[in-house]
């Protein structure tokens, strides 16, 4: 049984569908990703998967049960955290503030014991500890929001285009982070619009387009594929 | 109902002549002049109405404090013609000139605001001339009000519950008139656009500050009109007609009744002047039974009355029309 | 000199007021874009409870105070769960139409429980008045003031250095990212509801032995702490504190030494000002409005 079963997934936004009915699973330890242009739904799915959008049909299950009806809250407590699409900080709140909000459905040791895990992954936090996360640069900001993400200790770690607005050598910086998370034992799901980024550290891989997923496999299978080198890859 | 009707409906022309046939008819059921007096008034409202309906509902801002320019109407009216012996037509008048001045005035830098800051710099305005109103006795007559003179046209002398219900009425008629024309009109177009995405319509070439500034003035000056008819109807004014909760009154009728829908604005007003009428009895829960009523009718029916009812028969034609023959 | 202190002293002590209703109003509206035209009915509910409760003896100031606080805060939540929830994401004008709905409702009820007369609720300690270089000042004036900064100490400390608080400020922030965290953004909502009535209840009884309350004390309460959150940026809890400051100073000023006709129109002049100037307050940042 995968970790997360999604079946049939739909989700509008009014009358407008963003998800067609999806169909994937994502296997625990494994990395999977998501590729496709702007516009194909991935950010429409992780939102759903993380409970900020209602699904407006098909089942989502978390560990075999459906999680369809459960509240934002309620899946952070279950071990699924968002690292939200343009990081999303808490701007006029401290570094360090930032993480201790991450790790709001835990205890106070823990938070201590994730605050210190946060500061060994991404040194240049531990320094930056009681700037405001208003003043970071982006990819200072995308390491605090993976930093934050983590604190809840979760056991699906939801990726949203981390690679947006960064950087080349950054992009290349934060993907080798995800990796070691990967390493660690952490699932990871990761949505991207670079495609040669996420496709070379996938293990499963999917391309949506327009609301519905069309190609499926592993990471090198994808990369090799024509129809992804041609429309995602530029080759 | 045929293709030809439902545009007569929806553009508002079917309703022009229904509120045509009822005010002709009504007067049929008035038994006496309070009758006609609480009518008029309902007309007087619906005319403020129509014209904060142009600047609430289809531009999409906001004002609570239009009560100011319908006092500026009724008390430049009521001092002129009282203290000045200014002919009632031309003191009406200098009462919509100066609403419209004033409105003029600050419609750039006010309307430069958005949501709660445009709400709180109008409310502030409203506030501001009431205050004045009520201070400057001298000039008002203070809290204690003011007198009007009698409205002389050549012969005749305009007084009486009856004879200005006619004349609310015809007033009323051509401003639902110049509202539905001007929805119509290139300028309506805009101000939908200006409604929708002030931003989109910038970029599409608008100049959003002037359709805002035009439509501001002229919902103030709509407002002053409809104040100088009470001033010169009811003979007197006081500067209730200023205070903030006239604002808020005038803004609900809207609000209520539609917004972005003229006849919504004009029911909205005939309901919430009925209302107390009908609540005459309670005067204690008067106000307790207004905000009850007010705050369940914008959670179950937050578009208002009049759309609420037209979304329904829409959706009834719509499954006429789905329905297999 | 001396008329200048008690000039002073009375708009320092008015100002407080303003600054705790307008406190009330920036928690409301950060946490939930909800401009609460009903704030000023949570003031009004404190003083008149406390009079209602205390009245002829029935029951010692110092449990009528927090027990009036406490009617509020109740009444607070009511108002949240009741009218506020179920609308929470309707357009701007109709929430200010609904929350000026439930202000005209809870006026009309306290009208129908307590009629339309004036009361006076006795003061905490006397009415003995200190005397401040020349000025004659009532000791109310020390306790309104002293419950603003233990208002503000306490709510520095929560917002702070507590995790509820920091939940708080983050929902303000971005409450899409607070959700995430797994912060009930609905819970925050109601707490800052509490909060606001507890303000407003603290100003209606600090202020109703000084000023009196009546059934319709609320409208122009809360309409004066409404400006003093604008002046201040109706961002942070200090904003506001300058906002009523300069609030209540300036009216008692202008007063005294202008034209005491035109004291209310004063707060809404300044307000006017600065929405012409600068929009975002003496301490708000510029909007950035997405597009």
């Amino acid at each position: 049984m995968a970790l997360v079963e999604i079946e049939k997934l739909t989700s509008h936004y009014g009358r407008i569908p963003a998800l067609r009915g999806v169909d994937m699973r994502i296997e625990e330890r494994q990395l999977s990703v998501v590729v496709g242009a702007n516009g194909a739904g991935k950010t429409t799915l992780m939102r759903t998967i993380s409970g900020v959008r209602p699904a407006t049909g098909g089942d989502i299950r978390f560990d075999g049960a459906s999680i369809r009806r459960l509240s934002a809250a309620r899946r952070v407590r279950l071990g699924i955290a968002q690292v939200p699409e343009g990081r999303q900080m808490f701007p006029a709140l401290t570094v360090e503030d930032n993480l201790v909000m991450g790790g709001y459905t835990r205890s106070a040791a823990e938070v201590r014991e994730g605050i210190d895990r946060a500061y060994a992954l991404f040194p240049v936090l531990a320094e930056r500890r009681r700037h405001l996360a208003g003043a970071l640069s982006g990819g200072q900001q995308q390491m605090l929001a993976i930093a934050r993400a983590l604190m809840s200790k979760p056991r699906l770690l939801l990726l949203d285009e981390p690679s947006m607005g960064l950087a080349p050598l950054l992009v290349a910086e934060i993907f080798r982070s995800v990796e070691k998370l990967k390493a660690d034992g952490v699932t990871i799901f990761l949505v991207e619009q670079n495609a040669h980024a996420a496709l070379k550290i996938a293990d499963r891989a999917y391309v949506m387009e327009t609301g519905r997923t069309v190609l499926e496999g592993t990471g090198p299978e994808l990369l090799a594929n024509d129809r992804v080198r041609q429309a995602y890859l530029g080759i | 109902m045929n293709k030809h009707g439902a545009a007569l409906v929806d553009s508002g022309y079917a309703g022009l002549a229904v509120l045509v046939v009822v005010v002709l008819v009504a007067p049929l059921s008035f038994a006496n002049n309070y009758h006609y007096d609480v009518a008029m008034k309902m007309g007087l409202n619906a005319i403020v109405a129509v014209g904060l309906n142009l600047l609430v509902g289809y531009a999409g801002q906001i004002s609570l404090g239009h009560a100011a320019f319908f006092a500026i109407g009724g008390y430049s009216s009521a001092i002129l013609a009282s203290r000045y012996e200014v002919h009632g037509l031309l003191a009406l008048l200098v009462g919509a000139a100066l609403a419209g001045a004033l409105a003029f005035l600050v419609a750039r830098p006010i309307l430069r605001l958005r949501g709660h800051y445009l709400a709180m710099a109008t409310l502030g305005l409203g506030i501001i001339v009431s205050i004045v109103i009520n201070r400057e006795i001298e000039l008002t007559g203070g809290p204690d009000g003011i007198s009007v003179p009698a409205l002389q046209i050549f012969a005749w002398k305009l007084r009486g519950p009856e004879t200005w219900y006619w004349i609310v009425a015809a007033v009323l008629v051509l401003v639902i008139l110049l509202s539905l024309n001007l929805m119509r009109s290139a300028f309506g177009r805009g101000l939908r656009a200006l409604a929708d995405s002030e931003i989109a319509a910038q970029t599409a070439g608008l100049d959003t500050a002037a359709l805002k500034a035009r439509i501001f003035v002229l919902s103030a000056v709509i407002a002053a009109l409809s104040g100088s008819l009470f001033a010169n109807a009811e003979r007197f004014i006081t500067p209730d007609e200023a205070g903030f909760l006239r604002s808020v009154e005038l803004v609900t009728m809207v609000v209520v009744g539609g917004m972005a829908s003229t006849f919504g604005a004009a029911v909205g007003a005939a309901l919430l002047t009925l209302l107390p009428q009908a609540l005459a009895g309670f005067e204690l829960w008067h106000d307790f039974l207004f905000g009850v009523i007010l705050v369940t009718a914008m959670i179950f029916l937050p578009r208002g009355i009049v759309p609420s009812l037209h979304l329904l028969l829409i959706e009834r034609r719509q499954a006429a029309s789905d329905r297999p023959p | 000199m001396a008329e200048f202190l008690q000039i002073l002293a009375s708009g320092l002590t008015v100002g407080a007021i303003y600054a705790l209703i307008g406190i009330g109003f920036s928690m409301i509206y950060n946490t939930s874009d909800i401009i609460n035209f009903a704030q000023g009915e949570f003031v009004m509910i404190g003083g008149m409870s406390a009079v209602a409760l205390s009245a002829g003896g029935a029951m010692p100031l110092v449990l009528a105070v927090p027990a009036a606080v406490a009617i509020t805060v109740a009444a607070g939540l009511a108002v949240e769960r009741l009218a506020i929830e179920p609308v929470r994401h309707s357009s701007l004008v109709t929430l200010i139409i609904i929350t000026i709905g439930i202000s005209i409702t809870i006026r009309g009820a306290v009208e129908i429980l307590l009629g339309k007369n004036f009361y006076r609720l006795t003061s905490f300690s006397g009415d003995v008045p200190v005397d401040i270089g020349g000025a004659q000042v009532t000791p109310q004036a020390f306790w309104v003031v002293l419950s603003l900064l233990v208002v503000m100490a306490a709510l520095a400390v929560f917002f702070n250095r507590t995790r509820l608080g920091k939940a708080m400020l983050a929902t303000a922030q971005n409450r899409l990212a607070a959700e995430l965290m797994g912060i009930d953004v609905k819970q925050i909502l109601r707490l800052s509801f509490a909060l606001s009535a507890l303000l407003g209840a603290l100003a209606g009884v600090l202020t109703a032995p000084i000023t009196l309350t009546r059934y319709d004390v609320g409208i122009m309460l809360g309409l004066k702490g409404f400006c003093a959150a604008i002046l201040g940026g109706l961002g942070t809890a200090t904003g506001a504190l300058a906002g009523g400051v300069l609030l209540g100073v300036t009216e008692a000023m202008a007063a005294g030494y202008v034209s005491s006709a035109y004291k209310d129109a004063v707060a809404f002049l300044l307000i006017l000002a600065v929405l012409i100037i600068k929009p975002s307050g003496l301490f708000g940042r510029r909007a950035v409005h997405r597009v």
